[in-house]
């Protein structure tokens, strides 16, 4: 579960870094992700794989037209037109699944079957296997596109100084657009993850609260904070519902988030950089 | 004349910041532009660079208008900006900044490897300016100190092999011994051929390093000639150079 939230909220913390505009949408994408991973098992046939290599590009594009349609004509607006319009999105998103997939929840197969494991006496699941091994292959790609290659490195520059980026002749807009798509292609994976765990519904969209409760813990802005952060709240939400009770288990991660609030407001990775002037 | 700015009118919102502002920056010579405080000075630089757009006049790059055109078109046609406060990419590591500095050159038309060879060599050739920056290259942006970002952002600007490179208030918040570097450096470049225009509140060191300046006072320059002559005028002196208590 703390791997969906890490998604969703590394989504989050690109776009408020790259863009500077909070995207409150997040969560129906990871929803809509689920909705077209479903699709393209059930209707287009296509095995695992395939469907979730589809899905991803689709929601990539979907990114692309939800940043030209929620963000770029409110781009010199300012930050609350923008995360208004992308209330709207959510709202949009949210009801319009109905009208396409229909009221009734769908499923969603595990990606790696529903077998368990046996280690050390202890029976895992092997989807939390598969959705671990996923989600360190994806930081591991993450870090080295973000670092290695020259198209990561632009959109790290446009997130850090976007005029200074501009001067350098990069094309802000476009790697702002980049950003988007690639949160959109996060969101997707973290509906897979999240799908065989849920059942695939607009309840799904709720994980934007648990995605901003992660973000907050890491330290806004901060996506190693965002890792960490989801990988936590799902930790507390867990322990909490086994241990004290299950009743209360959005309860924990929110008072999670209150305490984070209260004593520690820079969250976990709060602005290490204090940048000098 | 390789730079010509045609009586140019800039806005913030409602706020004139520049008036009819016109100048000339000829090729391999060193422009100074000085003017206090909330002159408009950084903003003339931003309105060439493409940053921000003039409501009227024009301003042309080898005989090119320019004026309209968006930053990263700019750069590519052979100007860099040194932006004011250096604005370092602090989570980059030196050799990062410099790398990313050179972006623009990959829309020069030439083969992705041969732009890339170019761009080692470049940067042996900044480390070769500025030698301390060599022995920070692996360290973060963030983390170097006010006189070696300055350096770092001379250094990134020269990265997109400019004609034209604009530095805007080199010498802010330096000890003075690294302002006499820094300007030491500029001529230096200078001198290899790159035509620079730069602005300053630091109206001595930029007279005596430029050939040719401009006095921009609340939006309108007020005073242009060349350097030398400048530096005499009394005008000059009386409010930007202290005269009395200058030692020469």
């Amino acid at each position: 579960m703390g791997f969906v939230y890490a998604l969703s909220a590394m989504g989050i913390v690109l776009i408020y870094r790259t863009a500077g505009v909070v995207n409150f949408a997040q969560g129906s994408l990871v929803m809509l992700g689920a909705y077209v991973a479903t699709s393209c098992i059930e209707t287009l046939k296509l095995p695992m794989i395939g469907a979730i290599i589809a899905a991803v590009i689709i929601m990539a594009g979907v990114g692309a037209v939800f940043q030209r349609v929620a963000y770029y004509p409110l781009r010199y607006a300012g930050i609350i037109p923008v995360v208004i319009s992308t209330i709207g999105v959510s709202v949009f998103l949210n009801n319009g699944v109905y009208v396409i997939w229909g009221t009734y929840p769908k499923f969603l197969p595990p990606i790696a079957g529903s077998g368990t494991i046996t280690i050390f006496g202890t029976s895992i699941p092997l989807q939390n296997i598969a959705i671990a091994l996923m989600a360190v292959a994806l930081l591991f790609f993450q870090a080295y596109f973000f670092n290695k290659t020259w198209l990561g490195k632009k959109m790290q520059a446009v997130a850090q100084h976007q005029d200074t980026a501009a001067l350098m002749g990069i094309k802000v807009s476009r790697m702002i657009t980049f950003t988007f798509m690639y949160s959109t292609a996060l969101a997707a994976i973290a509906g897979i993850f999240a799908g065989p765990i849920f059942f695939v519904s607009p309840g799904i969209a709720q994980i934007l609260s648990k995605a901003f409760a992660a973000s907050v813990v890491g330290g806004f802005g901060s996506v190693p904070g965002a890792v960490v952060g989801g990988i936590f709240v799902g930790l507390v939400e867990t322990f909490g519902a086994y241990f004290i009770s299950s009743a209360y288990r959005d309860a924990w991660a929110f008072g999670l988030l209150i305490l984070f609030l209260l004593f520690r407001p820079q969250g976990i990775f709060g602005e290490p950089i204090s940048e000098k002037v | 004349m390789l730079l010509q700015v045609n009586s140019i009118d800039v806005y913030y919102g409602s706020v004139q910041a520049l008036k009819g502002v016109s100048l000339e920056v000829n090729e391999g010579e060193i422009t100074s532009l000085i003017g206090s405080n909330g002159a408009g000075k950084s903003t003339l630089l931003k309105t060439i660079s493409g940053l921000l757009k003039p409501a009227s006049g024009s301003i042309s790059f080898m005989g090119r208008r320019i004026d309209g055109l968006p930053p990263e078109n700019i750069v590519s046609l052979g100007i860099a900006h040194v932006p004011e406060g250096r604005m370092i990419f602090p989570a980059f590591s030196v050799l990062d900044n410099l790398r990313i500095g050179a972006v623009s050159r990959f829309n020069s038309g030439k083969p992705k490897k041969e732009v890339l060879k170019e761009i080692e060599e470049d940067i042996e050739r900044v480390f070769s300016l500025f030698p301390r920056l060599k022995e920070r290259k692996n360290q973060l942006g963030w983390s170097l100190s006010g006189g070696e970002q300055q350096m770092l952002a001379v250094g990134r600007g020269l990265m997109a092999r400019p004609k034209l490179l604009l530095l805007d208030e080199p010498s802010l918040g330096l000890a003075p011994y690294l302002v006499k570097e820094v300007f030491n450096i500029i001529k230096m470049i200078n001198a290899q051929g790159t035509s620079i225009m730069v602005v300053e509140q630091n109206a001595r060191m930029a007279l005596k390093a430029s050939h040719k300046a401009y006095v921009l006072e609340t939006g309108e320059i007020v005073l242009s000639g060349p350097s030398s002559e400048l530096l005499k005028s009394d005008q000059v002196r009386a409010i930007y150079l202290g005269a009395g208590v200058e030692q020469r």
